[in-house]
């Protein structure tokens, strides 16, 4: 929001302090400002002049010669503007001068001399119009200075309108006058207004609100405004504050809108029976910019009986409004419900600077401030103007009043300092709350401008006592803290221990990745569409599933980054979501992606057991088991995948990506993927580490190789190896594998070291032997047959 | 004659020793004059067929050249075999400038290195680590921070809104709720994790980036502890000593609500371009607890009271290292990501 500078003067002193540092002051005690533009600085040495004579010439068809007087003089001009003529008053930069972008000098057109330039008002700063000259009111005095006379020289605050949305007082200039004159410690002046006790028995247009989400509804009526445009310092006051002068009428209730922060609109009179504000029926309603709108029925009607003539707090209709015709109007001042202007507004995309400010909550005692003010400057303006209907105030909703108790010393407990009383009672009173004291304790009594919205509890009055006074004046201090043991989050260590080790010890990269699947990659790739709890308004269409599964994240990072790389490992901790008996199951997840071009798929795969089992191993001491998956995703190779189960518990699976995927993204990319439940390996009851048990007696170890049919898996044959009981057993060990030549067909053989010992004495040749035997035959019981 | 036999024995022996230049060569002499059938101990058993007296004075003979020799034998043992070691040394041929054998370099994501290490700082000064779900009720969300529905704040961030009537969380501070329902003050606590905000993407804004939500509740807490222990906490974080300053900013779960400057790092508070010439930066938001917060989370506002901020962990990162578009944050592109 735009704020100027000699609007703010009108209300408070603000003479002999420097605007950019009282814009910091702002920024550190009520809200952001976030530029200071310094206007009209541009503008120099021009003055109304009068256009003398007025000649077209051969050598253009656009360019007029003129002879302009400044008042001083009488000089030549050369012009192209199309409204050039004689008589007329035009804004004149002399030789010398300059405007906005530009010095005026002495120059040749078309070979004729110029001595200065006829200016537009957007040449001199004062509106957006260029498609000709600016033409002043025949009463304006040749030779008067056009800065003075629009009021050009002035500050411009750009406010940071987030900064306010808690404060339904500061989307006025007096509001922010107010705040500046508390900063400032200067007066605030009153603001004036006129009288309406005296209309009080003139007749009153009837109004009904039929729904309370009108709050208040307030008109009058005026008659014979004869004045077509505002007075210049107006004009310049709304251009600088982004909005456009368009006719006195209009322009007013923008003004005051700017001015009080209260938002008015005016009905042409003619027509008008009764005011009736009623729920909307879902009816077609064309707003004044021309556009038909379906706008829905949660919305309120300003009526005209049963008619509708505006959108309540938005914008009006197009056949009631005010046109240069209009001579007697009807006054609208309201105040809606907040919630019901923010989500139309939102709903109908017609966020107006009435909408912006009725959803902030507004004070309601600002309709009928707004009605003074604005019967006020009409009469001050318009000579003829006349009120022909009196003040009609219907109050659905009083605004509701707020007073809080206090006491000193909770204000400097909570700041942290004890401030003299005097000192916050003054801060208070300068923001025009009503404050007595007795004793220690204090009570207030709020403003209804800041009731509405932003104070209601002690916290808020110490924020008002503390910002006025200064946040940076506040001494920092220390805590005084009882001590309490930190209690660790063992959770996150492991997930930090888990992303340490495949990032520093296995050479893989942690990626962050979107918690929605992109269905667009599933479908290109093969994997299809993958549903999951839908997000009601998606980035894209294809982003609208939260993802269940790591996996399709990281092959799409593979699509991405096997353009650069032949061979990777990436990792990711994510969230992973479904819904289980009609409840949001949430967990983290792991995945981890290996590609290469050069290492086999079923090494790759290998190589994340290995690392998943290490991590296992490192961080609760347990040993993982594998087994097959019956309910395979489409992603996973039917043969080389397996579930990840520790304890009966299913913490993920692990598998070889499936070939027709492979295909599609890469045929050389070999890939493997696991996946690994974040929480449940967090619930896994870690083993306690075994130290020393070592034996001083020396260890037999025996190596032997087991043929076996092609079709038996590894672990079966450990189980059976395990099973075998031995009273000197420590451990045994795969050593390796081996297929092919000079084995049958269907056969392989498998190598295992036993490690024999014993903890009270070195083993005899006798009892290895024995052991041998034993073993030996164990595993011819169990179908072995036994080489070594 | 078997004296002279044996002394003459001896200064051959010692003479070949010394020649010798090598370990097998002087093995050699050892095994011909010491060995089971070498040459002294061929005298030693001759000594059986002599008398007593003849005997006792060679057989001590004996023993001391037998004892010599051998002491001589691995002396020069010794020094050959250093000369040895020296000679291979001395023609080794070592490139201490060849590559090592590699291991693979892995890479901890940017913004897991700066929130483990704000995580540590925190722990150092007594924070607890929480952590909640990515997938929010709205409860935690929206109400218990103090933003009723139609509350504006709802609209200053959009929300992804879920078809479980869920959200996607848009801050961190809905850990606060559901920590103050697990843990009784006082307490100091941090939650980093991941938001998301429905907005549009360019370099300097993303739909998923990560906060660290901090929360302090103590009986005795005062706005001017919340700057001294900002302070200090920044300081930490940023590895510098910095100045803070509060100014007025509207948040609805706090009340004072403050946006925190701290002075600008690059020209250190003189004023330059990044700072807008102003020497200041906003940095993070924070404020006292509201009280509707607090009972919210069943804390007496009457008894305790608290502090709470919010850091953007993400745009810490980006500071830290340099990075200039956000977006590549959530890449997966290793060319990024593995530096």
């Amino acid at each position: 929001m735009k704020i100027s500078m000699n609007w703010i003067s009108d209300y408070v002193d603000i003479s002999n302090i420097d605007v950019s540092k009282l814009a910091l002051s702002f920024t550190m005690s009520t809200a952001e400002i976030e530029e200071v533009t310094y206007m009209g600085k541009e503008i120099n040495n021009v003055v109304v002049g009068q256009i003398l004579t007025c000649e077209e010439i051969p050598e253009s068809k656009k360019l007029h010669k003129l002879t302009v007087d400044t008042g001083s003089e009488v000089v030549q001009c050369m012009c192209g503007a199309p409204n050039a003529r004689v008589g007329i008053k035009i804004p004149f930069a002399k030789v010398g001068g300059s405007v906005i972008g530009m010095k005026i000098g002495a120059a040749k057109l078309a070979g004729y001399d110029s001595f200065g330039m006829c200016c537009s008002g957007k040449e001199i700063g004062f509106s957006d119009d260029h498609s000709g000259l600016l033409e002043f009111e025949d009463s304006v005095v040749v030779g008067t200075d056009v800065k003075e006379l629009l009021q050009l020289e002035d500050v411009i605050w750009e406010v940071d309108n987030k900064s306010i949305t808690n404060r339904p007082d500061l989307w006025g200039h007096y509001g922010i006058a107010r705040e500046i004159a508390a900063i400032t410690g200067r007066k605030l002046k009153e603001m004036p207004v006129s009288d309406l006790e005296q209309y009080k028995d003139l007749p009153k247009i009837p109004v009904e609100i039929q729904d309370d989400r009108c709050r208040r509804y307030a008109c009058m009526v005026l008659d014979n405004v004869k004045r077509p445009e505002s007075p210049y310092y107006m004009q310049t006051r709304l251009f600088y504050c982004g909005m456009r002068a368009i006719s006195f009428l209009v322009d007013l209730t923008n003004y005051i809108m700017l001015d009080v922060g209260q938002p008015m609109h005016a009905f042409e009179r003619e027509g008008i029976e009764k005011i009736v504000v009623r729920a909307s029926r879902g009816e077609k309603f064309t707003t004044l910019d021309n556009v038909e709108r379906e706008v829905g029925n949660e919305t309120l009607f300003i009526c005209n009986n049963d008619k509708p003539i505006a959108l309540a707090g938005i914008m009006g209709g197009l056949d009631s409004e005010v046109t240069e015709k209009t001579k007697s109007i009807i006054l609208e001042s309201a105040n809606f419900d907040a919630g019901m202007i923010r989500r139309n507004a939102a709903k109908l995309g017609m966020r107006t600077e009435a909408s912006a400010r009725y959803e902030k909550t507004l004070d309601s005692e600002y309709v009928i401030d707004a009605l003074k003010r604005f019967v006020y400057l009409l009469m001050e303006n318009d000579e003829g103007a006349t009120v022909s209907g009196g003040l009609s105030d219907t109050i659905k909703k009083p605004q509701e009043e707020v007073t809080i108790q206090i006491t000193k010393s909770y204000i400097d407990s909570y700041i942290g300092e004890a401030l003299p009383l005097e000192k916050i009672v003054s801060i208070l009173e300068s923001l025009k709350f009503e404050v007595k004291v007795n004793g220690e304790e204090l009570t207030i009594k709020v403003p209804t401008f800041r009731a509405s919205k932003d104070v209601g509890i002690k916290a808020d009055i110490v924020e008002e006592v503390a910002r006025i006074y200064g946040f940076d004046n506040i001494i920092p201090a220390p805590t005084k803290v009882s001590l309490e043991p930190l209690r660790m989050n063992f959770d996150r260590e492991t997930e930090y221990k888990v992303k340490s080790m495949l990032a520093e010890n296995f050479g893989l990269s942690e990626v962050h990745s979107y918690i929605w699947y992109d269905n667009k990659f599933n479908q290109e790739v093969g994997i299809g569409n993958l549903e999951g709890i839908k997000v009601l308004s998606p980035s894209a269409p294809e982003l609208a599933d939260i993802r269940q599964c790591m996996a399709p994240t990281l092959l799409n990072f593979a699509n991405e980054n096997k353009k650069n790389y032949d061979a990777f490992g990436i990792f990711d901790i994510g969230s992973v979501a479904s819904v289980v008996n009609g409840e949001v199951e949430e967990h983290k997840e792991l995945g981890v992606l290996l590609a290469s071009k050069s290492e086999g798929e079923n090494d790759l795969f290998y190589r994340l057991k290995g690392m998943i089992n290490h991590i296992l191993r490192v961080t609760k001491n347990v040993e993982l088991t594998y087994l097959p998956i019956t309910e395979k995703k489409d992603w996973m190779n039917p043969v080389k995948t397996a579930k990840i189960v520790y304890n009966d518990v299913e913490l993920g699976y692990l598998s070889v990506i499936h070939p027709k995927i492979k295909n599609n993204i890469d045929k050389k990319l070999n890939v493997a993927v696991l996946e690994l439940n974040m929480f449940k390996l967090y619930e896994i009851e870690g083993k306690e580490l075994s130290f020393g048990g070592a034996s001083k007696y020396p260890e037999v170890s025996f190596d032997l190789s087991l043929l076996i049919d092609k079709t038996l898996p590894y672990a079966t044959v450990k189980k059976d190896l395990n099973n075998f009981e031995s009273a000197i057993i420590i451990r045994n060990e795969f050593v390796d594998l081996y297929e092919g030549v000079g084995l049958p067909e269907d056969k392989k053989s498998m190598t295992f070291t036993f490690v024999w010992g014993a903890k009270d004495h070195t083993l005899t040749g006798e009892e290895v032997e024995a052991e041998k035997v034993k073993l030996l035959e164990y595993l011819n019981s169990k179908g072995y047959t036994s080489r070594y | 004659m078997l004296k002279e036999n044996l002394l003459q024995m001896k200064s051959e022996a010692e003479k070949r020793i010394e020649e010798a230049k090598s370990v097998a060569v002087i093995d050699e002499i050892r095994v011909e004059f010491l060995g089971k059938k070498g040459k002294i101990t061929e005298i030693l058993k001759g000594l059986k067929d002599l008398s007593v007296e003849e005997k006792k004075e060679l057989g001590k003979l004996a023993n001391e050249v037998k004892t010599e020799m051998e002491e001589k034998i691995n002396r020069a043992i010794e020094v050959v075999t250093e000369q040895e070691i020296e000679e291979k040394l001395a023609k080794e041929n070592f490139d201490i400038t060849f590559p090592g054998r590699e291991c693979p370099k892995g890479s901890l994501h940017p913004v897991t290195v700066v929130q483990r290490r704000a995580e540590e700082i925190f722990k150092g000064m007594g924070f607890m680590i929480a952590d909640g779900p990515e997938i929010e009720t709205d409860y935690y969300n929206f109400e218990m921070l103090n933003i009723p529905k139609d509350h504006p704040a709802r609209d200053m961030q959009d929300t992804y809104y879920l078809s479980t009537g869920n959200v996607l969380r848009t801050q961190t501070s809905a850990c606060q709720s559901r920590f103050m329902e697990k843990v009784k003050p006082p307490f100091r606590m941090i939650a980093p994790g991941r938001c998301f905000r429905n907005e549009a993407m360019d370099a300097s804004h993303e739909n998923t980036f990560f906060q660290l939500e901090g929360m302090m509740v103590e009986k005795d807490l005062s706005i001017a502890n919340l700057v001294y222990i900002m302070k200090t906490l920044l300081s930490e974080i940023l590895e510098r000593d910095v100045k803070v300053r509060l100014r007025p900013g509207f948040f609805p779960f706090v009340e004072p609500g403050f946006e925190l400057d701290i002075n600008c790092l690059l020209c250190g508070g003189t004023g330059c371009p990044t700072c807008k010439h102003s020497g200041w930066i906003e940095l993070l938001p924070c404020g006292m607890v509201h009280p509707n917060v607090l009972r919210a989370g069943g804390i007496d506002p009457e008894e305790y009271k608290g502090f709470a901020f919010g850091v953007g962990l993400t745009r810490l990162a980006m500071m830290k290292y340099g990075i200039h578009d956000i977006r590549e944050l959530n890449s997966g592109d290793l060319r990024v990501l593995n530096k």
